[in-house]
């Protein structure tokens, strides 16, 4: 069988990012659209998407090697037809939206991904403040089912660059909303800034990829309101726009707790792997209480999109 | 794309990009335009809470709260164009060192800056402030 040269997604992008930032920041400017930029935060974010590709070149060896060890035992081959890559593309999506969702819910996985909802602004550079530790907390093998199937190792990397790739644009506020059609099949800049909002309301919410169907499968689905504008950023803001300190912030926040004295086994694995704000002695809170926290304060609320049982 | 290729278009795009973002404004720094502003931004991140007292520094940009749940200092300080709060208990402090023109605060907290208050040292509300802050730590 034929292996088609899939390009590098990524890295053959790098041009149309950098025109799309310019051309973001210009019509914020001359076109009023929504939006804002700063000097040190962007940079911020340039500087954690160049480590992103460097250290995805340097450990790509071990994603490589796991998924073509594991394609020996497939059970089917499927070949590169344009349904197998539609198909592909579909399935790991839905990979994508359990290994986003990991990714925020089990702080292991939430160290690794924090550092892309560490900026206080939404535009396209905060798409580009990606992870540098993504192979090392081993989600990867979320992937390993596809290639199990019979998916080719090159497809399955094909497909997640492309998925990749098409969230770049949603990290936007110059594009309001799309038509509704499109709003209720695919991830928009809509859907997505509520993701990145620290609101009680919108957290732990549109873990989507390319398709927001999954989040309304999954019951994690929280539409945008105009009465409730999202605050981009994390519960905590970071005080720092160092790019090796936003990368690496919670794994040395994870050691501290670890190594605090008189804790049980139990609690120290809660600190490694539980929701992220779980503290042994109730002095942090998870996203759960601060939802419990608001509806406290606004009981109308209860039956909303984003508190639905949280009562 | 060779990486060649690549490497010049990350370094020119990031420069263009760094000084457009420079000219419309963005390196601009937040204030806190007022002891109103502060409270309100603090009360954005922590609702529940009753605020006393604020302490706004003279560069408007750290200020601090007196809460009604006295285990805990409200923070609100600014970062480039935005700003960072926090709920600030006693174990939470390493050090509070008095200065000519204030003093500095340094939490435990990882990767946190030692922030700069600025004040005018011989004014009464300073010397509240002091006061309130030497419950929680010794100052040095």
């Amino acid at each position: 069988m034929d292996v088609p040269n899939f390009p590098d997604v990524t890295k053959s992008a790098v041009p149309f990012f950098v025109l799309a930032m310019l051309l973001e920041i210009l019509s914020i400017r001359y076109l009023e659209k929504k939006g804002k930029y700063e000097t040190r935060d962007t940079f911020a974010s340039l500087s954690m998407g160049v480590g992103s590709i460097v250290a995805g070149i340097l450990f790509a060896f071990v994603k490589v090697n796991f998924f073509f060890w594991l394609y020996q035992y497939r059970v089917y081959t499927f070949g590169f037809s344009p349904f197998i890559i539609l198909l592909c593309f579909c399935l790991d999506d839905m990979r994508y939206y359990w290994a986003h969702r990991f990714g925020h819910e089990y702080r292991w996985f939430w160290a690794s991904h924090i550092n892309h909802h560490s900026s206080q602004h939404y535009n396209l550079s905060t798409a580009l403040r990606q992870t540098w530790t993504g192979t090392f907390t081993g989600l990867f093998v979320l992937q390993a089912p596809l290639i199990v199937l019979g998916f080719h190792p090159y497809l399955v990397f094909f497909v997640g660059g492309l998925n990749l790739l098409y969230q770049f644009w949603i990290h936007t506020e110059a594009i309001d909303k799309l038509p509704w059609w499109f709003e209720a099949i695919f991830n928009t800049p809509s859907h997505h800034r509520v993701h990145h909002a620290s609101n009680p309301r919108y957290l732990d919410s549109n873990y989507a990829g390319t398709l927001i169907v999954w989040d309304k499968l999954f019951g994690t689905f929280v539409p945008e309101t105009k009465k409730d504008l999202p605050r981009y950023g994390i519960v905590k803001n970071l005080a720092t726009f160092h790019p090796i300190k936003i990368a690496l912030h919670e794994y040395v926040g994870i050691g501290k707790d670890l190594l605090q004295s008189g804790l049980s086994w139990k609690q120290r694995f809660y600190y490694l792997f539980a929701t992220p704000g779980y503290s042994h002695d109730a002095s942090r809170k998870n996203s759960s209480q601060l939802k419990r926290d608001y509806l406290d304060l606004h009981p109308e609320e209860a039956d909303q999109p984003g508190f639905l049982g949280k009562v | 794309m060779s990486n060649l290729y690549l490497l010049i278009t990350i370094g020119m795009g990031a420069g263009l990009i760094g000084v457009l973002i420079h000219q419309f404004g963005g390196s601009q720094e937040a204030r806190l335009e007022s002891i109103e502003a502060a409270r309100q931004r603090f009360l954005l991140d922590f609702a529940g809470e009753t605020i006393h007292q604020v302490w706004l520094s003279r560069d408007a940009k750290v200020a601090f709260l007196k809460l009604a749940s006295s285990a805990k200092i409200g923070l609100v300080c600014s970062l480039g164009a935005m700003y960072y709060t926090r709920m600030v208990a006693k174990q939470d402090i390493k050090s509070i060192q008095r200065l000519v023109d204030g003093f500095y605060l340094d939490l435990y907290e990882v990767f946190f800056p030692k922030i700069h208050y600025f004040a005018q040292v011989d004014t009464q509300e300073y010397q509240d402030l002091l006061h309130y802050l030497q419950d929680y730590k010794e100052i040095y």
